[in-house]
């Protein structure tokens, strides 16, 4: 019975065969992926559209909160006291004595001006001199 | 002061910062005093019988007035005031009094006596208590020009407000106003006459007020610095038996920045440091404030000063930068420099 291919025949279909058979297992592959990626992509874009319409959302929301806080301590003022020593060694009679009108006018003579040997005064006491320096 | 004892005080001073120990040393028989506070050194001088009580009271006001007055604590009422500039801000009842009493020195000299001053010597490295300034910071630094809005500064009766961009600094008369309070003080709740300098601003007050008779003659000697006293051997020396005395130098609290000298005296007509003729000015004054006052215009003014005193009758020594000496008319009058 005579073959119906020649063996250089049926070499080369099965090389054919072989061939296409490589090419479609190829193509579909880099199918695969690319579907695979540009579904990845769409994933991706829609997640960072996502998250960005939230940090959005927050953040109108954090706003509109701080507007309302504000508001609401605009129209109920809270008086924050912070607790400090009580200082009551300076008396009113001494601090006004030291600040009254004018307490800062420059001039004016001594009182004792002139009449060192001509009041009638205890002796000095000791004690050495204080000090009037630039400091 | 050789008789003197340290001796630690039933309430002890405290300093701003890391200054030298505030060592008491007391001499009880001489009615005698001295320690550092507010940054700088105090003498107390009065009756042996009420020096202890003396000390504690007038430590104690001291302390307030640092709590109240100082630009070097965060927690005082003057940095609390300071921060919220443009505000006004609650603050103690010494405070208001300082305030007052510095815008009526400014007022007295037509702005020469500024308090609004704080940003110019803060920018220029004076952010510290003077001991911890470094001597020489070569940092440049930008150093605005002053605002002499001290017209701005609201005062009421419990609250400052500091206008916005300027810093109050109270280092000119806040140390008289201290000595004010300390010897007024001792005078009206012991009953005793009194003496108190505080860095060189002093005050001398009595139990029976304008009766000077109950008060004797304290010595007090007049130098440029601290340090003058140690070498100058003959300091002049007065006796004061009321009102205030007060010495300003450009010899005092110095330091440079930048490249550039700086003194604590600031023309805030310009915003540099006071550099005219006169190195030291001694003024006296009814109150150590008004004597502090004449003598910082004085400093501010150089040239301009022996004018300005004559026009105000003021009794002031003068000391040039080659150690000249000049009195006004009224200094000599006042009988209270002394030969020894």
């Amino acid at each position: 019975m005579r073959p119906l291919l020649s063996p250089a025949q049926r070499n080369r279909s099965r090389l054919l065969l072989q061939v296409l058979s490589g090419t479609l297992a190829a193509a579909t592959a880099a199918g695969t992926v690319a579907a695979t990626a540009a579904a990845a992509h769409e994933t991706a874009q829609d997640q960072t559209d996502n998250a960005l319409g939230a940090a959005a959302a927050e953040a109108e929301a954090a706003r509109a909160h701080a507007e309302a806080l504000a508001e609401w301590a605009a129209e109920n003022p809270v008086v924050v006291v912070t607790p400090r020593p009580e200082r009551t060694v300076v008396g009113p009679e001494v601090r006004v004595g030291a600040s009254s009108s004018g307490s800062a006018t420059v001039g004016g003579r001594p009182s004792s001006a002139g009449s060192q040997g001509r009041v009638d005064t205890p002796p000095p006491p000791p004690a050495p001199p204080a000090k009037s320096t630039g400091s | 002061m050789t008789a003197m004892t340290a001796m630690t005080a039933r309430t002890r001073p405290t300093t701003t910062a890391a200054d030298d120990p505030p060592v008491l040393a007391v001499d009880a028989d001489l009615g005698a005093a001295s320690w550092r506070a507010l940054g700088t050194y105090v003498d107390l001088r009065t009756t042996p019988d009420a020096i202890a009580s003396a000390v504690a009271l007038a430590v104690d006001i001291l302390n307030e007035v640092d709590l109240a007055c100082s630009r070097f604590r965060a927690d005082s009422d003057l940095s609390h005031a300071n921060r919220a500039a443009g505000s006004i801000v609650s603050v103690s009842p010494l405070l208001v009094a300082a305030v007052q009493v510095a815008l009526e020195a400014a007022d007295e000299t037509d702005g020469l006596v500024d308090p609004t001053l704080g940003t110019v010597l803060t920018a220029a490295g004076y952010d510290r208590t003077f001991a911890l300034v470094p001597a020489d910071d070569p940092a440049p630094t930008s150093v605005p020009r002053p605002r002499r809005d001290w017209r701005n500064v609201q005062v009421g009766d419990d609250g400052v407000c500091v206008p916005p961009g300027s810093e109050l600094d109270l280092g000119a008369t806040g140390k008289a106003l201290a000595a004010d309070l300390v010897a007024l003080a001792i005078a009206h709740e012991l009953g005793a006459p009194a003496l108190v300098s505080v860095g060189g601003d002093v005050r001398v007050a009595g139990p029976d007020d304008g009766n000077v008779t109950s008060v004797p003659a304290y010595p007090v000697v007049l130098a440029g610095t601290v340090a003058d006293l140690e070498t100058d051997g003959t300091p002049p020396r007065v006796r004061l038996r009321d009102g205030g005395l007060a010495t300003s130098s450009t010899a005092a609290r110095r330091w440079s920045r930048g490249g550039r000298q700086w003194n604590h005296l600031v023309d805030p007509r310009t915003g540099a440091p006071a550099d005219g003729p006169l190195r030291t000015v001694t003024a006296w004054g009814r109150t150590a404030v008004a004597a502090n006052t004449a003598s910082t215009a004085a400093m501010v003014l150089g040239d301009a000063a022996w004018p300005w005193l004559l026009a105000r009758d003021v009794a002031a020594r003068l000391v040039d930068v080659d150690d000249r000496v000049l009195t006004t008319p009224a200094w000599d009058a006042s009988g209270f420099e002394v030969s020894e």
